[in-house]
């Protein structure tokens, strides 16, 4: 009896780990932790019959997962929060081209990486966000202004750990180099409101709660705030106003978040056709009204409450430097000081 | 024959160290560069605020746990036999649990400053500051989780400790505090030296509330440079600086125990009398019981199920019960082979008791002290290597790419959750061979039966409660795990631990509570187990 339990665990065991499946698939490694996302998943296999395998984890250790899986690695698509990450997977040699006149009519070129390699589904601005009846708008100017003195113990922003940061880093680096960013870097450190922590939203709430009187921000997190089913979440948002840096300069720094089909993928049609369908104006659009994100897809609308934070204009440099310059950002974060 | 036994032993122990040694050997390399612009930026900090959370932690839990033991077993009081069972509830509350609850029960939009701001109508400046993202509110959280483990140690220890000590202290005129301050506690010093070990090890393997809160310390630091700086090599560079930390302070336990006798060869042995308390002193001791039990499980427990019932519509989905369904799997699985090695590793000290074979047994339980990311790094490290070598003998002699078979699989996770838990099933089916005495064993095998018959037919029976109790608390550990589970684990697999550690971190709290209150859920029930086996047993035996 305990011989045959014995037995039976070690087979179930075995069994567990060959498990495999033999339908229309697609597995998608994915750092995009929306709910939307699964929502157009599951519209994409109503449509195709194609089934949608997800796996959820930060977007480093799903890299460093494909890098070690290699050539055998089941999956096909890798979507990531940020550029930096893609260009990444793209030097470590994990992505592969595809061409798609579709992904090439609906994603600008700036956008997406020139060998196809990559695309880019989502367009997000960091900006400075603040409350209007405590802070007058005409003394905001630059991302380099926040290191002036007069906002001393003013500045709200998360940790340096965060991609969304590093990126910004990436750009001013990519801008004017490592020395000028570092100086920039501990300048933010030197205005600090308080010790890095939590995500975009609680510096929002914290601005509310007057610990700081500014706070560096992803876009959609304010649409987050605004549509949340806590009541005590959307008063805070409706504290805050949008502010873009550097109108009168280069822009305000973008990030994207996108998607490249992995080397190894073994389903590549059935990749292609979810990349596809992600670029085609109804998921552009679900993106923009569910998720509060700037779709790339000029055909796209954008939803009201985008619209009502206005037009702007983007940093257009190649999305690509964001990734060169991500490792040297890191250092430079460490430098400062920026925790 | 012997030699059999004693060679799998050291095959097993081999393999079990592997993931272990390899990061070990770092050490005695040189620097690289990204290790070597750690140690100018980051390690001084990842050093200073490991110290620090350890040693307020143990200090904490200390405290908190020998108070509480002390309460117990030296006094009666109404409601103790309670308190007695219920204080070991903190347990099971995952202390990245209790910090994500914490965290969003003090936030701007959470129920107390919510309540302040609109009932009460506080403004904002009225408000006291109540952010407990730092260093000491997380230093609180984990004790908050963590004290039982003290409690739980130091409470058999004095309840073991004679009467006559007592007395004796009475003789010499004492107050009650001075026989408890210089008699009983340091008389307590080897159950509270081993209690704050474990603290000690669960805090250095803790990397979910750390990262969290904000807090760097080596675990956050070995994950970072691995999967931010993205350098691997000098991951396992910090992650050997960890592991000498570790063997520091494992070195430091075994050396204070050594130094001190603590039996009573001359006082005849009588059991605590319990002091009657009432009036004021009672009613504070059980104000401070009902403080721990409830900061350490009814708020958190109650506020997740509020959260459970306000998110029950969104949450419920196939997907929530397959997580569950993943963590029974991995759990029952894994139990099952940590008790097979477990008994194995026992077993052969029993049949040969040779000073060799018991080291071989320390050195196969280490992994217990050894952090969930160091663990993590090696078993990687080891399992790509050898998936790679046997796709590259695959193809050179068939041509055949056989796919990753381990590095996919569940075998990887089960591997890394067997050499960190297997201390905790040895230690239950250790003391529970050591209340069988060896004559038995002897005369089985005096009667002609093989060592492995005497094992199944005779020692097995009598070791069922140990089995029971040994393999229910390896199963409270393995529902809490995070580190192993987030990095090791197989494509589409999500157990309740990172689907709760997921959705606290992508800041949605209270959509993480139906997993936090499973897992409480199941640690619940295993505790009921493990309290009710002696009665159970009781029962069996008396027919």
């Amino acid at each position: 009896m305990k011989k045959t339990l014995l037995l039976l665990s070690v087979l179930m065991i075995t069994f567990v780990s060959f498990a495999s499946g033999n339908k229309e698939e697609v597995n998608v490694y994915t750092h995009r932790h929306y709910e939307a996302d699964q929502a157009l998943f599951d519209k994409f296999t109503e449509e195709t019959g194609i089934t949608v395998n997800v796996v959820k984890a930060k977007a480093d250790q799903l890299i460093e997962r494909l890098a070690s899986e290699g050539e055998n690695s089941p999956a096909d698509i890798l979507i990531t929060a940020d550029a930096g990450r893609l260009v990444k997977a793209d030097s470590m040699g994990l992505l592969k081209s595809v061409n798609s006149d579709v992904l090439n009519s609906n994603i600008p070129a700036n956008l997406r990486n020139r060998d196809g390699k990559w695309y880019g589904f989502t367009k997000r601005a960091r900006v400075v966000v603040y409350n209007p009846t405590n802070t007058d708008v005409t003394e905001l100017s630059t991302y380099e202004g926040l290191t002036e003195d007069k906002w001393a113990g003013k500045i709200l922003v998360r940790s340096s750990s965060n991609l969304y940061n590093q990126s910004l880093l990436a750009s001013i680096i990519s801008h004017k180099g490592d020395e000028e960013a570092k100086v920039w870097a501990e300048g933010i450190v030197k205005n600090f409101a308080r010790d890095p922590k939590g995500n975009d939203r609680d510096q929002m709430k914290a601005l509310v709660a007057g610990e700081g009187e500014l706070a560096i921000v992803n876009t959609y997190y304010l649409g987050l705030l605004l549509n949340s089913s806590e009541a005590e979440e959307v008063k805070v948002g409706e504290q805050l106003a949008v502010f873009f840096p550097n109108q009168g300069d280069r822009g305000t720094h973008i990030n994207i978040s996108g998607a490249g089909v992995t080397k190894s993928s073994k389903n590549t049609e059935n990749a292609i056709k979810l990349l596809e369908y992600l670029s085609s104006v109804e998921a552009q659009e679900v993106f923009s009204s569910a998720n509060y994100e700037y779709p790339v897809n000029p055909a796209a609308k954008t939803s009201d409450l985008l619209k009502s934070w206005g037009d702007f204009k983007e940093d257009n440099i190649d999305i690509a430097e964001l990734g060169i310059n991500n490792s040297e950002a890191v250092k430079v974060f460490d430098r400062a000081g920026w925790r | 024959m012997r030699n059999r036994w004693v060679g799998l032993l050291l095959i097993l122990t081999i393999f079990i160290l592997l993931p272990i040694l390899i990061i070990g050997v770092k050490l005695f390399t040189p620097f690289g560069e990204t290790f070597r612009h750690l140690v100018d930026t980051v390690l001084k900090r990842y050093l200073f605020n490991t110290l620090v959370l350890t040693s307020m932690v143990s200090l904490i839990t200390i405290t908190i746990g020998t108070t509480l033991s002390w309460f117990i077993t030296r006094y009666d009081f109404r409601g103790q036999r309670f308190f007695e069972v219920s204080l070991a509830l903190p347990l099971v509350i995952p202390p990245y649990i209790m910090g994500f609850t914490y965290s969003e029960i003090f936030d701007y939009t959470g129920p107390i400053q919510s309540f302040l701001r609109n009932s009460m109508k506080l403004s904002q400046d009225m408000i006291p500051n109540m952010d407990i993202l730092n260093m000491q509110g997380v230093i609180w959280i984990i004790s908050l989780s963590f004290y039982p483990y003290v409690y739980l140690m130091v409470k058999s220890s004095m309840k073991r400790q004679s009467m006559g000590v007592i007395e004796m202290g009475a003789l010499y005129g004492y107050s009650p505090f001075k026989i408890f301050w210089k008699l009983i506690l340091p008389l307590s010093r080897p159950a509270i030296v081993a209690g704050v070990s474990l603290v000690i090890m669960e805090t250095l393997n803790d990397y979910g509330t750390v990262k969290y809160f904000g807090v760097d310390t080596f675990s956050t630091g070995i994950f970072r440079t691995w999967f931010s700086i993205g350098d691997k090599d000098a991951s396992v560079h910090l992650a050997s600086f960890l592991l000498l930390f570790v063997l520091i302070i494992l070195i430091v336990e075994k050396v204070s125990r050594r130094s001190a006798r603590y039996d009573f060869s001359s006082l005849s042995y009588s059991p605590m009398v319990k002091i009657k308390l009432r009036g004021y002193r009672e009613v504070l001791v059980i104000l401070f019981n009902i403080l721990v039990l409830s900061a350490g499980f009814f708020i958190p427990v109650l506020q997740n199920l509020i959260w459970l019932w306000e998110t029950r519509v969104r949450m419920f989905s196939v997907k929530v019960f397959s997580t569950l369904g993943n963590t029974l799997l991995i759990s029952f699985s894994s139990v099952v082979v940590i008790m097979l090695l477990a008994l194995f590793l026992s077993y052969t000290y029993r049949l040969f008791t040779t000073r060799s074979i018991y080291l071989l047994n320390r050195v196969a339980t280490i992994g217990y002290a050894i952090p969930g990311a160091i663990i993590a790094l090696g078993v990687m490290i080891i399992f790509t290597t050898v998936d790679k070598g046997i796709i590259g003998v695959f193809k050179t002699l068939f041509s055949f790419n056989p796919g990753l078979i381990f590095t996919q699989s569940l075998l990887m996770l089960l591997f890394a959750l067997t050499v960190r838990f297997v201390t905790v099933g040895y230690n239950s089916i250790d003391a529970g061979f050591s209340k069988i005495p060896q004559s038995i064993n002897e005369a089985s095998r005096s009667l002609g039966y093989t060592p492995l018959k005497t094992l199944v037919k005779v020692e097995l029976p009598l070791l069922i409660s140990a089995i029971i109790s040994g393999g229910t608390l390896v199963f409270m550990e393995l529902i809490k795990e995070l580190p192993l589970s987030l990095i090791l684990r197989p494509f589409n697999f999500e157990t309740l631990a990172t689907k709760a550690y997921e959705y606290a971190t992508d800041e949605m709290v209270r959509e993480s509570s139906f997993f936090s209150i499973m897992i409480i859920l199941l640690g619940v029930i295993s505790l009921i187990i493990i309290n009710s086996l002696p009665k159970l047993i009781r029962k069996k035996t008396n027919g």
